[in-house]
């Protein structure tokens, strides 16, 4: 199995992983080699990633997706009638539309967009960016209008959030709290209110004390309204979760070698096994590699001492010469200690899980062609690490 | 370096904010300053640094002479900071275990991040015996990337929100603290590429308007060094050597290694020098340290490279 494989065999690519490891960049190539292979692709990434839109060729991303001309690749396509879409998740307005979709009335949408609670719910909840991902995820699903999604999760330190996303919010919209918090005499019934209710109005006296009436107020018009969106909410919670776990969508953690956000990596993909979401794939890029004659120190050493010997014989003075054996013996010890941690890092992954190594490589991923080549460069490249191959890097 | 008796540490995710918060924290005490570190949401990398386990530390706890290690996480701060407003005991178990409570606290925009700067706040009040500040340094590791400034900008935004009672009053008295660029400074770090620097950039311009928050050095970590005047004739003399078959697989590997690091300066340089043109600040160079494991002795090094890059800065 390889990375083409795995793109081929499923129709929604969720890239997850710590920040700045290239998530965005292996994302845009995967969509887009999917494209090439002529499928109906789609990649939605979180961030205002200007650089990506520029590689792009698009001016901005934009919120509903837009259409990336494909011509300069046209020479590289396998398929025909492949299309690539491209957007950019705004978390407001995906907000807004979701509270849209789901109000059952015109009031108590204008209720709930106007709420100062819900403005700040709507921009600072925690995973509150993560859900709207992978709700966009369900929108474009049900659109109908691609056969390959692939979706660049937001760049949390803890991109655990991301998987926990759907639980929380159910949480946190949970219908018997809401009932309790709204009717607390209804729900709980009168034995109940007795025990509970000195600690709650304490609560409700506290919480006013400390946020002022008026936050209060606002906290509990939130509430309310909100409670007739719930059967909505819960339902599509629960669709979102099936569709994270379902049969074609596969999870591609995308991860470096340092140490760590290979401890992030780790750790993702234990919550992810414990969860039920599908990883099927890792991404490790920016790896270093030394070449093979390395690898046998005496014979290296000897020939290092020779061609040093002729450098110095062609007028090369010794500071240069060292900052040359320098800098090969710098890669060399990167190279042997990220083999030692990616080693126990794979070695914990489940035997199905392919994982692709991509080179270190002092270059940006800034045009079409580039983000072809990176891509094609995923597709070639076999489960196992294989000698460095001209690459351009993906961050 | 910028130095105030209050530092916080904020950057994009794996630049060594923590690496650089110990570093400091380890000169500070070097000079025999009462120093303490902070890490705020969780133990991360400043304590795996010193070898510090989770399970103490919501206090300062002592790491070696002069310097001492807290974690500061929102929820157990806000508790703590009930405590103190309402020391009932029996009642504040209820009140934690009671849904509708954690509700507030998970939702309550910002509390908890308003809980744990008010923390640092709380330490930074303490006075020691001899009449001084309790601690003379403290530098604060802001932890996971987007998450750095939101604590920042937290005290701000709360005293915005609730329009009054005790958590406005508190928050104005936070972020006056925050503000103060006698007390507080904010160093930014970052690597030396594009969107490390891009993202540092960024911050700083948000550290300025709106925050208004008093900006400290930015670091630039993992800096490699320049490379040798001669290099490029060198390199085409190492081109064009004749060698055995036998030094050939080793020679393309030099070269290779030689091209991978030039590369890498390039891109280091036109960064550095767009992020200076873009802040109007001069950026204080970390070098990089190729270690099989990195750990305090790493640290100590650190920090000497530290203060020899501080007075060349104050030099120049």
């Amino acid at each position: 199995m390889t990375l083409r494989d795995l793109l081929e065999q499923h129709r929604i690519i969720v890239c997850v992983g710590s920040g700045g490891v290239g998530k965005t960049t292996v994302a845009a190539a995967l969509a887009l080699q999917g494209a090439l292979a002529g499928r109906r692709a789609m990649v939605v990434t979180i961030d205002p990633a200007r650089r990506l839109a520029q590689s792009l060729g698009l001016d901005t991303l934009r919120a509903g997706g837009e259409r990336v001309s494909l011509e300069p690749l046209a020479a590289e396509a396998t398929g025909s009638g492949g299309t690539l879409s491209a957007g950019m998740l705004d978390q407001k307005s995906a907000w807004d539309e979701f509270i849209a979709r789901h109000a059952p009335n015109e009031k108590v949408r204008e209720t709930l967009l106007a709420n100062d609670f819900y403005q700040h719910l709507s921009r600072s909840f925690a995973g509150s960016t993560e859900y709207m991902a992978i709700e966009e995820l369900c929108r474009i699903d049900e659109g109908g209008g691609f056969d390959l999604i692939v979706l660049d999760t937001p760049p949390t330190g803890h991109a655990l959030e991301f998987l926990e996303a759907p639980q929380r919010l159910e949480d946190f919209f949970d219908r018997s709290l809401i009932a309790w918090l709204v009717r607390p005499t209804m729900s709980v019934g009168w034995s109940a209110w007795k025990t509970a209710g000195k600690s709650v109005r304490f609560v409700f006296e506290r919480i006013e004390a400390a946020a002022g009436v008026q936050a209060l107020a606002q906290i509990a018009d939130f509430f309310v309204a909100i409670e007739q969106l719930i059967d909505g909410i819960t339902d599509r919670s629960r669709k979102v979760k099936s569709l994270l776990q379902g049969r074609e969508t596969a999870f591609v953690l995308v991860s470096g070698p340092d140490e760590q956000v290979l401890e992030d990596a780790d750790e993702l993909a234990g919550r992810m096994r414990a969860l039920g979401m599908p990883l099927k794939g890792v991404v490790m890029n920016r790896v270093h590699e030394a070449a093979d004659c390395l690898d046998d120190t005496a014979g290296a050493h000897a020939s290092l001492a020779r061609i040093d010997a002729a450098l110095a014989a062609e007028g090369v003075d010794a500071d240069t010469r060292q900052w040359f054996t320098d800098t090969l013996d710098t890669i060399c010890v990167q190279a042997a200690t990220e083999a030692v941690r990616r080693e126990a890092f794979e070695a914990a992954l489940s035997q199905d899980v392919v994982v692709t190594t991509v080179p270190e490589q002092p270059r940006d991923v800034h045009d079409l062609k580039a983000l072809a080549a990176l891509g094609r460069y995923l597709m070639a490249r076999p489960a196992v690490s294989a000698a460095a191959q001209e690459v351009p890097d993906a961050h | 370096m910028v130095d105030r008796r209050i530092q916080f540490v904020v950057g994009k995710g794996g630049v060594g904010k923590s690496t650089l918060t110990a570093a400091l924290g380890v000169s500070s005490a070097a000079e025999r300053r009462r120093t303490l570190l902070i890490e705020l949401a969780s133990p991360g990398g400043v304590a795996r640094l010193f070898g510090v386990t989770a399970a103490t530390g919501n206090e300062p706890v002592s790491i070696r002479p002069h310097l001492s290690l807290m974690w500061v996480e929102g929820e157990s701060a806000l508790a703590e900071y009930l405590s103190l407003v309402m020391p009932i005991k029996r009642l504040l178990r209820t009140l934690f275990s009671n849904r509708l409570y954690r509700v507030f606290v998970a939702a309550a925009p910002g509390l908890k991040e308003l809980m744990a700067v008010g923390k640092i706040w709380y330490e930074a009040q303490k006075t020691h015996e001899d009449g001084k500040p309790l601690w003379e340094r403290i530098f604060i590791d802001a932890g996971a990337s987007g998450h750095s400034l939101q604590y920042l900008q937290m005290p701000a935004a709360a005293a915005a929100t609730f329009q009054s009672g005790l958590v406005h009053r508190e928050s104005l008295r936070i972020e006056e603290m925050l503000k103060d660029p006698a007390t507080t400074c904010v160093h930014v770090v970052a690597i030396a590429e594009e969107m490390p620097l891009s993202e540092a950039s960024a911050i700083v311009s948000r550290l300025r308007d709106p925050l208004a928050l008093p900006l400290g050095d930015l670091v630039i970590n993992r800096c490699r060094p320049a490379p040798p005047q001669g290099v490029a004739g060198a390199r085409e003399k190492l081109e064009r050597l004749q060698t055995p078959p036998a030094d050939e697989p080793v020679r393309a590997a030099l070269l290779a290694a030689a091209e991978t690091a030039l590369g890498w300066h390039r891109i280091q340089e036109a960064g550095i020098a767009r992020v200076e043109r873009e802040t109007g600040v001069v950026a204080l160079r970390l070098p990089l340290l190729v270690r099989e494991e990195f750990g305090l002795a790493e640290v100590e090094e650190l920090a000497r490279r530290l203060r020899t890059a501080s007075a060349q800065q104050e030099y120049a």
